[in-house]
């Protein structure tokens, strides 16, 4: 039986990045109003929107209660001012839909720098770092085996590598062929990129399994046209 | 001359004309028009002769049937001058070019007026004529029911192959552990880790039939295909008309392609669950 044969720290910032990164995928839909919640509240264009929208339903009220003949100065008075509050009103829009795209441009960025790149980085870095080895080395074919033990770029070497070793049963080409770096041990490990690769296919199937058995409402069989007519 | 009324000149005028094309005076005046001698236009007035069948009797025959060919064609008319009239040999002409356009191409309007009915010319002489492969529309409402139904097959599939899969694999990593408990020459067979690979694609292949029989009964129950309904691909290739790529029934391909993923994206999440779960198991 073996044992995890990476370093901790490695696993765990791993398992730390699926995480959030499956957290953002789940919550996409509140991240605009998170947004604005945050960056939007304490913002003075966000303020005078509110005032302005309270004091503009203020006047509109007045408005209503007075009449138009009666009271004519004050109505027309009232009505200038809700011109101006309306043109007011639509300028703090445009500012705070501006502030808003700013804020999502950044979260996009934060994302991209906290996330993206030393995620990829670190399955570049260490994705070929065997996680755990399997129990024997006759479980998968060869191809399967060298794919998990050292990723992807065994399978576009594996057609390199047997040419060489076709070339070589003719012409002595070793010297060439021991530079290509594949797979010829004993022991099958799965390395670290083969690994993330697996978990989020994994959680992708439980999640896909859950939204259709659990989650999504039940539909019922539409009736037919001519069902209807009979 | 100056004592006859208006009528009466016009009727002598009208006269005299009909003498001259009848002495061949029209095709001799067609001729200086046409003009050219290498000229393969036909020269010959229907003026010219009177009693003669008209320029297209196929044509006119055809147009038997109708009322207004008919009427035209009709012998025992009494005013035999209509016969010879030059509009009226173009009007017959339209008339059989109307009636043979019905056995063949559909006119415009008529084309038009199907679509506005229908969506789309659903008619077979249009269809055949037109030769533009036309998917059938699918109610939206049956479309959502039958990806329903689909996304349902697809996520039971998954239970149930792994409800199959974990234990078999929890044999095979643990197997020393198991050999202790149960020692059957059956189950040594079937947890040896050399046969793993036979028997877990054999399971995937026997699992894929059964969904896939599954799911050609409810695309057939429904009348819905999930592909051409679904896939943005296919509705993608299917805008492109057919003869600018070199390739012939791309569509075709294009689903078969996309049908063989939908197998391979299968067995690919299988085994993706095989290497987690072996990784979980050797941790127990």
């Amino acid at each position: 039986m073996s044992d995890i044969t990476m370093e901790k720290w490695v696993l765990g910032t791993t398992l730390m990045f699926i995480i959030i990164t499956k957290f953002l995928q789940y919550t996409a839909s509140y991240h605009e109003s998170w947004i604005s919640k945050f960056t939007l509240g304490s913002t003075t264009a966000y303020k005078d929107y509110m005032s302005k929208l309270h004091e503009q339903k203020l006047v509109q009220e007045e408005n209503h209660s007075i009449s138009a003949q009666d009271n004519y100065a004050k109505w027309t008075k009232n009505n200038r001012k809700l011109d101006k509050l309306a043109a007011d009103i639509k300028q703090l829009k445009s500012q705070i839909h501006e502030q808003s795209a700013k804020s999502q441009q950044l979260l996009k960025t934060v994302k991209l720098i906290g996330l993206t790149l030393p995620f990829f980085a670190l399955k570049m870095w260490k994705g070929k770092e065997i996680v755990y080895y399997l129990p024997t080395n006759k479980m998968f074919p060869h191809l399967f085996n060298g794919t998990w033990h050292q990723g992807w770029l065994f399978v576009a070497m594996y057609p390199l590598d047997f040419a060489l070793s076709q070339i070589n049963n003719l012409y002595d080409v070793s010297f060439i062929a021991s530079k290509v770096p594949l797979y010829r041990g004993t022991a099958v490990g799965v390395s670290l990129g083969i690994w993330i690769w697996a978990l989020t296919n994994v959680l992708g199937s439980i999640e896909f399994v859950i939204n259709q058995l659990f989650l999504t409402p039940t539909v019922s069989e539409p009736v037919a046209t001519e069902k209807k007519a009979n | 001359m100056g004592n006859l009324s208006e009528a009466e000149k016009r009727k002598i005028l009208r006269e005299r004309r009909q003498k001259k094309f009848a002495n061949g005076g029209a095709s001799s005046r067609l001729n200086k028009i046409t003009g050219q001698s290498d000229s393969h236009l036909n020269t010959e007035s229907p003026l010219d002769n009177p009693k003669n069948e008209p320029v297209l009797p196929s044509a006119a025959q055809k147009i038997e049937d109708d009322d207004f060919g008919q009427h035209i064609t009709d012998d025992s008319m009494p005013a035999p001058e209509t016969e010879n009239v030059p509009q009226v040999e173009l009007l017959k002409q339209l008339a059989s070019m109307q009636n043979e356009g019905f056995e063949s191409t559909p006119d415009l309007f008529s084309l038009l007026s199907s679509m506005q009915k229908n969506g789309i010319p659903n008619d077979a002489t249009n269809g055949s004529a037109t030769n533009i492969p036309v998917e059938p529309l699918v109610d939206p409402v049956m479309l959502n029911y039958h990806n329903f139904l689909v996304n349902r097959l697809k996520a039971w599939t998954i239970v149930l192959k792994w409800i199959c899969l974990v234990p078999f694999l929890y044999l095979v990593t643990r197997q020393n552990d198991v050999e202790s408990v149960l020692s059957t020459g059956a189950l040594d067979k079937l947890t040896d880790p050399t046969n793993f690979f036979m028997i877990f694609t054999s399971f995937e292949i026997v699992a894929t039939s059964i969904y896939y029989q599954r799911l050609q009964t409810i695309e057939k129950n429904n009348k819905v295909n999930t592909l051409d309904n679904n896939s943005k691909i296919v509705k993608m290739i299917s805008m492109v008309p057919e003869g600018i790529l070199p390739i012939g029934n791309i569509k075709g391909k294009v689903v078969t392609l996309l049908q063989y993923w939908d197998v391979l994206s299968m067995f690919i999440s299988d085994i993706c669950l095989v290497l987690i779960a072996i990784g979980i198991f050797q941790r127990l």
